[in-house]
């Protein structure tokens, strides 16, 4: 197809406002721009979710990667209507990361040792922002999974608790309860490095 | 409500996380568009356009897929030779059957006409 068309279509798909689920089935049905469509869609909220709970830039692709990569998958069986794209990306991000996160645990319980979260010398209020990204990140995967997996949807991609439920297919008053505890608990480990975080105790 | 100073804290780093946004690098996009290319690819051929498939699998579908067209097809077949050749002690037997199966089967070829004069206008 001549790249002029190919653009036009493009942006039809953009201007129709075909959903995520459309797109996906087109995909399946062999349309070359969709995947185009739909990476710019919803890459950088895969990736941002994923760069959120691990603090890790080549963690959080590589995950953003298998996730997309599932989503392409996936596509020859998607029935339009029945889930939500954004909920079922949202899931998959969620579990890759955690994975990650309880292998990091291991690993960190192994070492007793932080590390740096990139060798790359950096100004010293990005240092410190990176440090506390971390920090955060490396706290998370002290939780049970599935605290962690609350609280990383509540606070850090800002849903509501019943989009929470959705995504993991529990009660809202389990979401609720998950928040609560995991927060708490959260907030307790971080305790332990304020000063070290640039958190002062005035 | 009292607020714990430790909440302020994580508060914080909620914000901090949240405020910037990474950006999509053309690297990871390319990773991720090539593995779209290559599983279109696999899929390619069962992923054939859904207009081609319309009428015929729709109708297969209505009878009850393959096995109940295939029993449905002996059935008219058998019906056919039974009108075509109908023993004689069977005459009356093979009028009413052979005329029951030949109606179904008409009916059948009727919705199969419609169903393709839809398609082609």
């Amino acid at each position: 197809m001549p790249v002029a068309m190919r653009q036009m279509k493009a942006s039809m798909h953009h201007v129709c406002g075909i959903d995520d689920g459309a797109l996906l089935v087109a995909f399946a049905n062999g349309d070359k721009d969709a995947a185009r469509d739909l990476a710019n869609r919803v890459l950088p909220r895969v990736l941002g979710q994923a760069t959120r709970m691990l603090s890790d830039r080549t963690e959080a692709e590589d995950v953003a990667q298998d996730a997309m990569m599932r989503l392409w998958k996936v596509a020859s069986e998607w029935r339009q209507g029945e889930a939500k794209v954004s909920t079922w990306l949202y899931r998959v991000v969620a579990n890759l990361c955690i994975d990650r996160l309880r292998k990091r645990r291991d690993r960190v319980a192994l070492d007793q040792v932080a590390e740096p979260a990139d060798g790359a010398p950096s100004a010293g209020a990005q240092m410190q922002t990176d440090a506390r990204m971390r920090a955060l990140s490396d706290a998370l995967a002290q939780l049970p999974d599935r605290q962690a997996q609350a609280v990383a949807l509540r606070h850090l991609e800002g849903l509501s608790n019943p989009q929470i439920a959705q995504i993991m297919d529990i009660s809202v008053r389990s979401v609720e309860s998950l928040t609560a505890r995991g927060k708490r608990a959260l907030a307790d480990i971080l305790a332990g490095r304020k000063a070290e975080l640039g958190y002062d105790d005035d | 409500m009292m607020t714990d100073p430790k909440d302020d804290v994580l508060d914080d780093l909620f914000a901090q996380a949240r405020a910037t946004p990474p950006q999509v690098g053309a690297d990871l996009m390319g990773r991720v568009l090539a593995d779209a290319d290559q599983t279109q690819a696999q899929a390619g051929p069962q992923a054939a356009p859904i207009a081609r498939q319309g009428y015929l699998v729709r109708i297969m579908e209505s009878l009850g897929g393959w096995s109940a067209v295939g029993g449905l097809t002996a059935a008219t077949l058998i019906g056919v030779w039974i009108g075509a050749a109908p023993p004689e002690v069977l005459d009356d037997v093979a009028a009413g059957l052979s005329g029951e199966v030949l109606s179904l089967t008409l009916f059948d070829q009727t919705s199969f006409y419609f169903e393709e004069g839809l398609a082609d206008g």
